[in-house]
């Protein structure tokens, strides 16, 4: 999430309405779900382009972000390739196992092909979309389309304070680990443990004294966003 | 405008009692500084200050009048104190630096175009006007903590309580807040500083306090405070390097080390120029 939002402050768009910018996702992604694969493939590159231009990052960064998605869609294409069936003969290959044929049919085939090129191209569109788009933005757009008020605060606070634990939590991993607290795997354990009980106190502390700014800052129930 | 407090004892748990017998006018300055030791109970007299915590004995008294604990009495105390505290990651609540500073404001339910002015003028006056569309997890320290000042200026109360101002900042992140305090001043605004950052509190304090184990050890203008060793020893603190100068060397008293150096330089100048002459 950090990471992400800190590319989108640096993108070219930063500062473009969030509307046009999720009308245009919209638009990518109704393309991408109804389109043919070789359209597919156009608005995978246009888009991979473009991305690659607006947060003004080179294409092997652009290629190595779509990797991590990218394992996952394949180890599902696996599953969608390869079936199981009585019969053999409308098998392009394939295993026998007992009665059984494993292996690979005309319809997994094509199925396989069509969800490849549908999946990279929503993802291309949705890369763009979370790149482009700071978290401010979001709230924007989240409140335009009139989600309950608490559900925004309750992200709101969330994205604020997300970063003070995730930081807390690795300075006291940190603070473990150089006096050897992750050596093994009984003490790995026991320093985990820890870890979490001391966050859980932490959070419990800081929760007391934003009680008391809340209160110094007249808060009345609300957070205005 | 004035903040005391009479004979005020306060204790979290009714044996271990953390301030004793405190009777303090904050209005004998303009900048008042509170000094003491780690855990010689500032934090708590501010808590007690601004109505958070109550004592159990003694009173905290607004214009002469004793503190209302109820809820209308609290809300009107906290739009003429406001506070900042040692870390600002504990009072910032939003991700931009704009609607954060805002948020008292609306909680007082201001009109936005009164709250738009006043954002601007309180970021000018911290000097954030640079970022002020930067989201808030990556600013610095020292500029989330102009932030924080940002937040508690918009209201503009009479008082403001600044909880160790410098701690945990570079020199220049520092001296920037020694500008920005005396600033704040200029706009006739009282400050109290809790700090033991003891050469920020001689800079810019003209009425001190000091504190040790929740008792008032000593009182009185900085020049005088200051001078008294014994004093400083007994709290666990030490004398301004501008003091040391002037009680171990034997150099005049200066307040600033601007002044100082000022002087000092003329002093060498000539020095060496007529050196010269002589030559």
């Amino acid at each position: 999430m950090l990471i992400i939002d800190q590319f989108a402050y640096q993108s070219r768009w930063r500062h473009r309405d969030p509307r046009s910018k999720f009308g245009l996702y919209l638009l990518l992604m109704i393309v991408a779900l109804t389109s043919s694969p070789m359209i597919q493939c156009f608005e995978l590159l246009g888009t991979g382009v473009l991305t690659c231009h607006l947060l003004r990052i080179s294409v092997t960064r652009y290629l190595r972000w779509m990797l991590v998605p990218l394992v996952f869609l394949l180890v599902g294409l696996v599953g969608i390739l390869i079936s199981v069936s009585a019969q053999s003969e409308n098998m392009l290959w394939h295993v026998q196992l007992g009665s059984l044929a494993i292996g690979i049919d005309k319809v997994g085939l094509y199925t396989a092909h069509m969800t490849l090129w549908r999946s990279l191209a929503t993802l291309a569109a949705t890369y763009l979309f979370v790149l482009t788009t700071p978290f401010t933005q979001m709230i924007r757009l989240l409140q335009m389309s009139r989600l309950p008020k608490v559900l925004i605060e309750q992200m709101l606070l969330t994205y604020r304070f997300i970063f003070i634990l995730l930081e807390e939590a690795a300075a006291i991993r940190k603070a473990q680990s150089l006096r050897f607290g992750y050596r093994n795997l009984r003490t790995s354990f026991q320093s985990l443990a820890m870890l979490i009980g001391m966050l859980l106190q932490r959070v419990i502390y800081r929760y007391q004294q934003m009680e008391i700014a809340l209160e110094m800052k007249l808060f009345q129930g609300e957070f205005y966003s | 405008m004035s903040l005391s407090t009479h004979a005020l004892s306060f204790a979290y748990q009714t044996d271990q009692p953390v301030l004793h017998d405190l009777s303090l006018d904050f209005g004998r300055g303009q900048v008042i500084g509170l000094l003491g030791a780690n855990g010689c109970g500032k934090s708590t007299l501010f808590m007690n200050l601004l109505g958070i915590q109550k004592p159990q004995q003694g009173k905290v008294c607004w214009n002469g009048e004793a503190l209302g604990y109820d809820k209308r009495s609290l809300h009107a105390l906290r739009q003429k104190i406001a506070m900042v505290f040692q870390d600002p990651d504990q009072q910032i609540f939003y991700t931009d630096v704009v609607s954060d500073i805002a948020f008292s404001l609306r909680n007082l339910g201001l009109d936005e175009s009164i709250i738009q002015s006043r954002i601007d003028q309180a970021l000018a006056l911290v000097d954030a006007t640079a970022f002020r569309d930067k989201p808030i997890q990556y600013l610095s320290h020292g500029q989330k903590k102009r932030v924080a000042i940002a937040g508690a200026l918009v209201m503009e109360s009479e008082y403001l309580l600044l909880d160790e101002p410098t701690a945990g900042l570079d020199p220049r992140g520092r001296q920037h807040m020694i500008d920005i305090i005396s600033r704040i001043v200029g706009q006739g605004k009282r400050v109290v500083i809790s700090s033991h950052d003891i050469d920020l509190i001689y800079e810019v304090c003209d009425y001190l306090y000091v504190l040790s184990h929740g008792r008032l050890l000593a009182e009185g203008r900085e020049t005088d405070v200051f001078q008294n060793k014994a004093i400083l020893d007994e709290a666990g603190l030490t004398q301004p390097w501008l003091v040391k100068m002037h009680s171990e060397l034997g150099f005049p008293l200066y307040k600033t080390e601007h002044a100082f150096f000022a002087a000092h330089r003329s002093a060498s100048f000539s020095h060496s120029s007529s050196e010269k002459e002589a030559v």
